[in-house]
């Protein structure tokens, strides 16, 4: 059976008795929505290569010490450690949340997508670019709480703690923040369906 | 009409942040409140498209876990 058929489990089951390709096939399967998660929190390339390379650090030396439990998931259970080093990062560095603003061609220009073709890879590389200028464009206090909430996973009553308003503030910003990215999504006229 | 819910009420239910008591009587809200349920599905509409934000990492930062891994394999091994 190949690796990529096995399910994560039996990738970690393998890694864990000590076939590295086990925790590679991981990676490999899992690593987009774990960055863009990390990436959106922080708004810095750098950092978030960083912080993916210290969340896999840490999975390493849970799964090798013997601390991994069988009854996480290990998506969810990766996805935690991320986004608790991205929020921390976050909150060390109390900067707004951007989502653009460093090197984004260079990003683009290292994106892939898992259809080879060609053209499905270049209209998703123009949603993408889109979706992330239009949360830009946002004022940023409304960005701040619609990545938290979105991408970082965190509820309303604890980016209410981080940003020191109260919880229907935060719900606040969150409903102006939607309607305003949807306003700009039909304006730039990309397709809703 | 009895507006018994709020836009805000609707993002908490749309987040899954309600109680299943509150869930459970937004989801009978927006079968007969057009309005709210307007709303609604703008916003899923919205939040599909944040769902479209897809990025990876480089390479060589995937290189430089397993060569962490490979070089740490003996040291960590638990007994």
């Amino acid at each position: 059976m190949k690796l990529t058929e096995l399910s994560d489990r039996d990738l970690l089951h393998a890694y864990i008795h000590g076939d590295e390709k086990g925790l590679e096939s991981l990676i490999q399967r899992h690593k987009r929505r774990i960055f863009t998660t990390i990436y959106l929190i922080v708004n810095d390339r750098y950092i978030a290569e960083d912080i993916f390379q210290e969340t896999f650090i840490k999975v390493i030396h849970t799964m090798r010490s013997g601390k991994y439990k069988e009854e996480d998931k290990f998506l969810p259970w990766v996805m935690r450690i991320a986004r608790n080093m991205a929020i921390d990062y976050f909150r060390k560095t109390r900067r707004q949340v951007m989502i653009t603003g460093d090197d984004g061609e260079d990003l683009l220009g290292k994106m892939e997508v898992g259809n080879p073709n060609r053209e499905e890879q270049i209209i998703s590389r123009q949603t993408t670019q889109s979706v992330r200028q239009l949360i830009e464009m946002l004022p940023d206090e409304q960005k701040t709480v619609l990545v938290l909430r979105q991408y970082a996973g965190l509820s309303f009553k604890e980016i209410a703690g981080i940003t020191d308003v109260s919880i229907n503030t935060a719900l606040g910003r969150m409903r102006y923040a939607l309607n305003n990215l949807r306003k700009m999504i039909l304006e730039k006229e990309l397709n809703l369906q | 009409m009895n507006a018994t819910f709020t836009e805000t009420d609707i993002l908490r239910f749309i987040y899954g942040e309600c109680t299943p008591k509150e869930a459970a009587a937004i989801s009978k809200e927006l079968q007969k409140n057009f309005e709210l349920r307007a709303f609604y599905d703008r916003m899923m509409e919205t939040r599909l498209h944040l769902d479209e934000i897809d990025m990876e990492p480089d390479a060589s930062t995937i290189d430089l876990i397993m060569e962490y891994s490979a070089s740490h394999h003996d040291s960590l091994e638990h007994h």
